[in-house]
């Protein structure tokens, strides 16, 4: 047979190669080239996460500073202006502070919980699907039971025993949200496990620690980061719910909820109050959201893994 | 390879009825290889269990004998369903045998627990049918192989080496060392699997199904390189393929298996050339040619192979069966040597003169 591709000769075969992927990087960046919204939300939560890390240089007084010319005459808070750029909250504190540093204890606790929860999440979805039988019934029933509580109630009934403090929060959220992943490993496990590749380290005489660290946890990893997006957004939510009920963050750190608590009172009189602290909410959980949704495409294994 | 015969181990029990091991032919001298597997009645049985339902107990293998020589190629054929398969995955220990012995190089590996499966493993190494789906998407050829390496005990500073070597061993290039697997063909996959089923340094490959999904002239590559590896290594494979042709180029003896059960089992030149068992013919029959029939007249099978949760009862085969008589709708045949030197399990082959096939 007449050589047509030397390439083709040097491998000792005619079987052409499969095309190379391009490289996820590079992926990410043409995707976001072409889709404005899910470019937004990314910069929205750089932005949100700069302003986190910087607060203490975005923000223009410190947060639980009562300034004696906070509040006017009539001690209603001071409307917007120049010293003042979101105006006063009824205490006479600086509201632009109190939003920025809000955004740090709300993307703390987002992510903190949310990183303990996919901990917790992963090893009991892992092991109840790979070890199978009663190690994943009781396993899976416990998850079923607390996944039984809507979540807000569940974190609301915990957080009346252990008492309001962030740490509480964080530790709450995380132990009432690991039940969602935990699931979603679960499936994902029990299907992996069966994979030929699974199969074939196993007779090699891969031990199955090895087998779920090499094997099988790698594939996991896009699921976990999707979910782990999308729940940063619904611990904020939850955050600001127990915080808006009183039962969150504690007084005087400045929290978004505890703001549109405090702000609703004041609504006829001082609306930036509320509306401030709202937007500020409905921005963070729609950007994580919208980011989650974008890595959702992006990671998906069946365009990420060609031929499968 | 032509007349192979087995003998059958010493210090074993009495052989039971229809145990092929027993199948010598006669004058075969003493100096034939200790057989390296040993299956014995092997039995594996499902069982569904349902709630408010009765259990139902799948007999997917159902009391198989056979032997593997050093050495050697036993080919396993049968339609979907007849437990192939599943004897392929109870070699290597996927699935527990019901009951029954599988014996490797003198060890029983039945009862084996924990630490000593692992270190059998090694002896008995897999290559499996789906190139796409038998390695790690996420692995490169150089991670998949070590794997194999490293519970092989090589120092990881040797793994590159090694993989380059096991690699020309397959006939690839050194240079796919860093791809990943959907870089690379059907073809070039399924040798990578190959490779690091030698990385381990094995006795015994089974191939199931291995070169099914692959292109009939790339088929003809990867049978090639099987064929040397066993040449140099001295390796036994158990090929597994409902695809004859294949079997007939690369195995020494050939099984037939229907419904968990082997129906006919002899080497290659007597189970092709002279089929006993009409299950046996109807799928020689079936192998396509071009320009004109060489399997003889089609024998058209009518009927689906039967449900392995309710076999009929006899011989499972009897109501697809050609020659059909009253015996086979009550009495299930044992595998016994017949005429031409193999042995079947049908009322109608003749058996073998006690003379010529001594028992």
């Amino acid at each position: 047979m007449a050589t047509v591709n030397p390439a083709l000769d040097e491998l000792g075969t005619t079987e052409p190669l499969a095309l190379v992927e391009p490289r996820l990087f590079r992926r990410a960046l043409v995707s976001l080239w072409h889709d404005p919204v899910a470019l937004i939300s990314i910069l929205a939560v750089v932005a949100l996460a700069v302003v986190a890390i910087l607060a203490p240089y975005f923000s223009p007084y410190n947060p639980n500073h009562i300034f004696l010319n906070g509040l006017s005459a009539d001690g209603a808070p001071v409307h917007p202006d120049a010293t003042f750029l979101l105006g006063t909250d009824p205490n006479g504190r600086d509201v632009l502070s109190r939003l920025i540093y809000g955004d740090r204890v709300s993307l703390l606790v987002g992510v903190v919980a949310t990183g303990l929860a996919s901990i917790i999440g992963v090893i009991v979805g892992a092991i109840a699907g790979y070890v199978g039988g009663i190690v994943e019934s009781i396993l899976m029933r416990l998850t079923d039971v607390v996944l039984s509580f809507p979540i807000l109630l569940f974190c609301i009934a915990l957080i009346t025993v252990t008492g309001p403090s962030t740490r509480n929060v964080v530790l709450v959220i995380a132990f009432g949200y690991w039940t969602y992943l935990a699931r979603i490993v679960r499936s994902l496990v029990l299907s992996l496990k069966e994979r030929e590749f699974v199969t074939a380290a196993r007779t090699l005489g891969v031990g199955h620690l090895k087998v779920l660290r090499r094997h099988i946890l790698p594939h996991l990893v896009p699921t976990i980061i999707v979910y782990s997006t999308l729940g940063v957004a619904t611990s904020i939510l939850i955050e600001a719910s127990l915080s808006y009920l009183g039962i969150g963050v504690p007084v005087p750190e400045a929290s978004w909820g505890q703001m549109i608590s405090q702000g609703q009172q004041y609504f006829q009189i001082a609306p930036w109050l509320l509306i401030a602290p709202g937007i500020a909410l409905i921005i963070t959980v729609l950007a994580f959201n919208l980011a989650g949704d974008w890595l959702t495409d992006l990671l998906d294994p069946v365009t990420t893994e060609i031929g499968r | 390879m032509s007349s192979e015969p087995t003998v059958t181990a010493p210090g074993t029990p009495a052989t039971p009825p229809g145990h092929v091991t027993a199948v010598k032919q006669a004058g075969a001298g003493s100096d034939l290889p200790t057989p390296i597997v040993d299956v014995r009645d092997l039995e594996v049985h499902f069982r569904s269990r349902r709630a408010l339902r009765a259990v139902q107990t799948v007999k997917a293998v159902d009391g198989v004998s056979f032997t593997i020589a050093a050495g050697e190629t036993l080919g396993l054929a049968g339609e979907s369903g007849s437990g192939k398969s599943t004897i392929a995955r109870t070699l290597v220990r996927i699935n527990r045998p019901t009951a029954g012995s599988v014996t490797v190089a003198g060890q029983d590996t039945t009862r084996m627990q924990r630490d000593e499966l692992r270190r059998y493993r090694r002896r008995m190494q897999m290559v499996y049918q789906d190139p796409y789906d038998s390695l790690d998407p996420r692995m490169t050829v150089l991670e998949a192989i070590g794997e194999g390496l490293s519970v092989r005990g090589v120092a990881r500073a040797s793994h590159r080496r090694e993989t380059e070597r096991l690699l020309d061993r397959v006939k690839l290039p050194a240079s796919l060392v860093s791809r990943y697997p959907h870089q690379l063909s059907g073809g070039q996959r399924q040798r990578v699997s190959i490779a690091r089923a030698l990385a381990v340094s094995p006795e015994v490959i089974i191939c199931d199904e291995a070169v099914a999904a692959l292109d009939v002239s790339i088929r003809a590559q990867v049978l090639n390189v099987l064929k040397d590896i066993q040449d140099d290594l001295k390796l036994s494979y158990l090929f597994i393929s409902h695809d004859l042709s294949t079997l007939r180029f690369i195995a020494n003896r050939v099984a037939i298996m229907y419904a968990g059960r082997l129906v006919e089992y002899g080497t290659s030149g007597q189970v092709f050339g002279d089929p006993r068992h009409p299950y046996t013919k109807a799928l020689i029959a079936a192998v396509p040619t071009i320009g004109g029939r060489v399997g003889g007249p089609r024998i058209g099978l009518s009927g689906e192979p039967p449900d392995p949760a309710k076999l009929p009862p006899g011989c499972a085969f009897h109501p697809r069966c050609p020659l059909v008589q009253d015996i086979c709708r009550s009495d299930c045949p044992v595998l016994r040597p017949k005429q031409g030197g193999q042995a079947a399990a049908c009322h109608m082959a003749p058996d073998a003169p006690a003379g010529e096939v001594p028992v």
